[in-house]
């Protein structure tokens, strides 16, 4: 997998939550404009799981809570993948 | 394989209401998430007089009443709470008393949450299989709200104070009606996640926040969508059922967000998990049969095979198939 596909399944994987959003949500564009997932606390706890079983990354509830920061999210499960 | 009958189930309610709006301005979590999200407009809060042992005692008079039973018939008293009136005696003691119940009747406690009705359910099914008992009566009492801190958002206006009074009997004369099966689980690895620190004998000292409730909701979640499905899996196997024998499913009504997630998980319809607690939250013990009393009352009750499954503190789970009579 490279920094490409991650991003893809990652952007698949927040879609898969309750977005509050209603159009499909762009992860490019939320890196790009610094912003903050469309979850709430519930939606991320949701997210924290899918990520654990597809991507096989545990994040701590300090890292989850911090994950409702686009960057933060792409980069710390970017880095545990070693991409 | 004959079982119990459910002969009839009371609810009753604190007439205390805490709106979404009310519990939003103490903690902070919208009152449109609590709607929408968690499917909560409003929860019960039980005032200082309305204890366990009161409510108890309200939801089996309800029941007599209603129903036309004689409180001095039951012969067993199972009741399900973990706020106690007191640490000792047990409140069943307190009940038998109150409501005016048999001073021949065995009477005890069950210190259980989300899963204490079915494994109260599971212990009756036992009593009257054994050829002890002929009917009695389980008692769901539960008073969450007095050990909930008004300004924690992953409790307060989440937890209702309710209590159900139960009356069961034999099935041996309804065979097309009872319960069919039991299964049960346990992971005490996880008791931190849903706990009350003080009050015990290992009470745990620190600041005064440990008195409150505490609910580590992502664990809790991870916890249902993660184990619950494959538990239920392994309970039908061994019956020889599929999910498609099952008619209808009664879960413990936690919330829409959680148990929208359940159902999504087992691949199931949402038609198909009856959820209805958007006037009471979640009632701990009392969610079950509050559902099952709703589920029944329902212009499109057709009856049939119904699986029940509580989870939640502990981490507990109990769950079993109950047939109603087809019509």
């Amino acid at each position: 997998m490279d920094v490409g596909d991650l991003l893809t399944k990652l952007e698949n994987l927040i879609n898969e939550c309750d977005v509050d959003t209603e159009t499909p949500f762009s992860l490019q564009a939320a890196l790009d404009a610094n912003d903050v997932l469309p979850l709430d606390s519930m939606g991320l706890f949701d997210l924290g799981m899918k990520v654990e079983d597809t991507l096989g990354v545990r994040l701590s509830d300090e890292e989850m809570i911090a994950s409702r920061h686009a960057r933060f999210l792409f980069s710390v499960i970017k880095e545990r993948m070693h991409l | 394989m004959t079982g119990l009958r459910i002969a009839g189930i009371a609810t009753y309610l604190p007439e205390k209401i805490l709106t979404s709006e009310a519990a939003a301005a103490s903690t902070g979590l919208s009152a449109e998430i609590r709607k929408t999200k968690l499917g909560i407009n409003s929860v019960r809060i039980a005032a200082a007089d309305e204890t366990p042992s009161e409510m108890a005692t309200r939801a089996i008079q309800i029941l007599c009443q209603r129903d036309g039973l004689d409180p001095q018939t039951f012969e067993f008293l199972i009741l399900v709470t973990q706020n106690p009136d007191y640490r000792l005696p047990t409140t069943a003691c307190i009940v038998q008393a109150k409501a005016g119940l048999s001073r021949q009747i065995f009477a005890y406690d069950i210190n259980q949450g989300c899963s204490g009705f079915v494994v109260a359910l599971a212990q009756a099914h036992g009593l009257i299989k054994s050829g002890l008992f002929r009917q009695g009566l389980i008692v769901t009492t539960e008073v969450y709200n007095r050990i909930i801190d008004p300004s924690d958002k992953d409790t307060f206006g989440l937890f209702g104070d309710a209590a159900c009074a139960i009356a069961v009997t034999s099935a041996a004369e309804t065979p097309q009606e009872g319960t069919r099966g039991f299964f049960f689980g346990t992971d005490g690895s996880g008791a931190g996640h849903l706990i009350q620190r003080t009050g015990g004998s290992a009470a745990e000292t620190g600041v005064a926040r440990d008195a409150f409730l505490y609910m580590n909701g992502r664990a809790i979640f991870e916890f249902v969508v993660r184990n619950i499905p494959s538990e239920i899996d392994r309970f039908l196997a061994s019956q020889n059922l599929t999910k498609n024998s099952i008619d209808q499913w009664v879960f413990h009504q936690a919330n829409r967000f959680m148990n929208g997630r359940l159902v999504q998980q087992m691949g199931l319809s949402e038609e198909a998990a009856f959820f209805d607690i958007s006037d009471i939250g979640n009632t701990v013990s009392c969610s079950i049969p509050i559902a099952l009393e709703r589920l029944t009352a329902t212009a499109t009750f057709r009856g049939g095979r119904t699986l029940l499954c509580g989870f939640g503190v502990g981490l507990s789970w109990a769950g079993c198939i109950y047939d109603f009579p087809r019509n």
